[in-house]
């Protein structure tokens, strides 16, 4: 895969480079700070999870913040009722989380367009429902985790997490026959089976793939946070996110989703911080979709290109109806 | 041995009988013609070949090996490729990427005395042979109709087919790219000398201008069979398609 000849390409170089910064920032800015960096380094592996599955795809879910829910409870359970430590524990959920998406993914795979939308957000308000009711879950008290107040440790961990989700979505999806194989099904199922694509087969396991990223960082935000109950790990809000950012940045492509989550994670904690908890987020965020899907239906990674075009031409885009996209 | 036979072959859709009980045997190497009015019929024999219907009764077998009851992909890895009436390409990936997606299975699963193939070099032969090469690096859903036509012939052609299924490969041409594409068969042909098509049309002067064999179908049934000549002069295929223009 990787040349020599390559590592001195500048992106190459650049991506290091940004790679050496990033490691030192628990040195260098404040805990607040590193915090929202962790924060954010999450969500950007959530948005590039979710983007496998949506955007190389084209399956949009409504559901992936189940899988997140599942991972998170697991390695609580796990490290809390057999006392595995916390990498052990990751490492299963992930499993987990990954035979899980199979099974799941069996029928609702079968559903397309909306339809599949709305399966896989009924199934996961089924597993909310499922934790709330269940003993060995906590019910609606939640889950308490051994405390860990380390916050380079998880900084690092999201980091590293991110990265792998990164470099996953570089290697197997934008610069392979696998990739390929992912976006025929997006564009033309049935071509793509005449093909010799065995369809199934690849949704299955790009389902599965994404449900098992988005589970391991669950599991991660579980033991950073050390308290979790239905509603901040499997409530719809965590879906509803990775969907927005991955519109907002560009979906289907490398970088939308990293940009979508930064803008989208740094203006809800400016928020959080300027008006504490308040819905003026929500009605934020659903305007800010509204506009995104209108103007700008290839996200902001678009924003570029189209101040590039003469005003004229971003003049006639402003009032031309909206191109498809692809919900 | 046939390439392709099929026997009595029968399809419902609820109660609609869409074929019933067809025959068919295309010999290797053939270019052959399914000619029928609308809603014959034809559309649903190619759905039943590769595998997208399985039929309600009868056999279709590629060199006497049965398909019936595999999936599409296995189909496809076995040696068919199409094409569909309605454009199916990869319309947000590039001319290279759909050909390439058509090549990914070429090497592997057939066989084990196939020669292996150089393939960038097999797409770059059938980019030029389908007139596609300065084009090669903008989106599919970009080209002009007719590229397009093309395009999906070559990407059918990019999984290395024993058979290849075209369904009305001149829809919505005008006479001069009706023409161009009957030489572009031919060139087919002549450089994928191994390969038998089977092409469905409504316009007959493709048919006269390729096709060695021709069957006729009405209502899901064959109603005749033989070479052009003979067929276009057959008054049972007269009367199926003078009915057709009465009413449409
Ligand atoms: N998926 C389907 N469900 C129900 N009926 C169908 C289906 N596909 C085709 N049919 C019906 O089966 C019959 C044969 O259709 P088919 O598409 O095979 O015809 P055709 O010969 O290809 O016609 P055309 O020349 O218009 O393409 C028609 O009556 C059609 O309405
Ligand atoms: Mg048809």
């Amino acid at each position: 895969m990787l040349k020599m000849k390559q590592l001195t390409q500048p992106r190459v170089i650049i991506f290091i480079l940004s790679l050496i910064v990033l490691c030192t920032l628990p040195w260098v800015v404040s805990s607040f700070i590193l915090r929202i960096a962790t924060g954010i380094m999450m969500w950007i592996g959530l948005a590039l999870s979710w983007n496998m599955l949506g955007g190389y795809m084209g399956y949009i879910s409504f559901g992936h913040g189940a899988s997140f829910g599942v991972g998170a409870y697991i390695t609580g359970l796990l490290m809390m009722l057999l006392h595995l430590p916390f990498f052990v524990a990751l490492i299963i959920s992930g499993v987990i989380t990954y035979i899980f998406a199979m099974i799941v993914g069996y029928p609702t795979l079968r559903l397309s367009g909306s339809y599949f939308a709305i399966g896989t957000w009924a199934f996961a308000e089924m597993m909310r429902q499922l934790v709330l009711v269940l003993d060995t879950t906590g019910g609606p008290e939640g889950l308490r985790l051994p405390p860990m107040l380390n916050d380079n440790f998880f900084y690092f961990v999201m980091f590293g997490l991110a990265l792998l989700v990164f470099l996953t979505a570089y290697f197997f999806f934008e610069n392979s026959d696998f990739g390929l194989k992912v976006k025929a099904v997006r564009e033309e199922e049935v071509a793509a089976r005449t093909l010799g694509l065995n369809t199934t087969w690849i949704k299955n396991q790009v389902f599965a793939l994404s449900s098992m990223f988005a589970g391991i960082i669950g599991g991660a935000f579980a033991y950073w946070i050390t308290y979790i109950h239905p509603d901040s790990v499997l409530g719809p809000l965590i879906a509803d996110q990775m969907v927005i950012m991955v519109l907002l940045g560009g979906i289907g492509t490398l970088f939308g989703p990293v940009i979508g989550a930064i803008v989208l994670y740094v203006g809800n904690q400016y928020m959080l911080a300027a008006w504490g908890q308040s819905s003026a987020y929500l009605i934020i965020l659903g305007l800010a979709i509204c506009l995104v899907i209108l103007f700008l239906p290839e996200g902001l990674l678009s924003l570029p290109r189209v101040f590039k075009s003469t005003t004229k031409g971003a003049f006639a885009r402003l009032f031309s109806p909206p191109r498809k996209t692809r919900i | 041995m046939e390439l392709l036979e099929i026997k009595n072959l029968q399809h419902m859709f609820g109660g609609l009988k869409a074929i019933s009980d067809l025959n068919i045997k295309v010999k290797p190497r053939m270019i052959y013609g399914v000619i029928g009015a609308n809603g014959a019929g034809k559309t649903t024999l190619f759905n039943l070949i590769t595998g997208i219907y399985r039929p309600t009764v009868g056999q279709i077998l590629l060199e006497g090996k049965s398909l019936v009851g595999k999936q599409s992909y296995e189909i496809s890895r076995l040696g068919v490729a199409r094409t569909f009436q309605n454009l199916r390409l990869f319309n947000d990936l590039t001319v290279i990427e759909n050909i390439h997606i058509g090549q990914i299975y070429t090497n592997r699963g057939r066989g084990k005395n196939r020669t292996t193939k150089d393939l960038p070099g097999e797409i770059r032969r059938l980019l030029e042979l389908f007139g596609l090469d300065e084009r090669a690096t903008e989106k599919a859903g970009n080209l002009p109709y007719g590229m397009q036509r093309k395009l999906e012939i070559a990407r059918a052609l990019a999984t290395d087919p024993k058979l290849l299924l075209l369904d009305e490969p001149a829809a919505g041409m005008n006479p001069k790219e009706v023409m161009g594409l009957v030489d572009l068969i031919k060139e087919v042909k002549n450089q994928y000398p191994d390969i038998t098509i089977v092409l469905i049309e409504h316009q007959m002067k493709l048919v006269e201008g390729l096709c060695e064999y021709v069957s006729v179908m009405n209502f899901g049934q064959i109603i005749a069979n033989g070479i052009v000549r003979e067929v276009q002069s057959n008054p049972i295929v007269i009367k199926a398609y003078l009915g057709e223009t009465e009413v449409g």
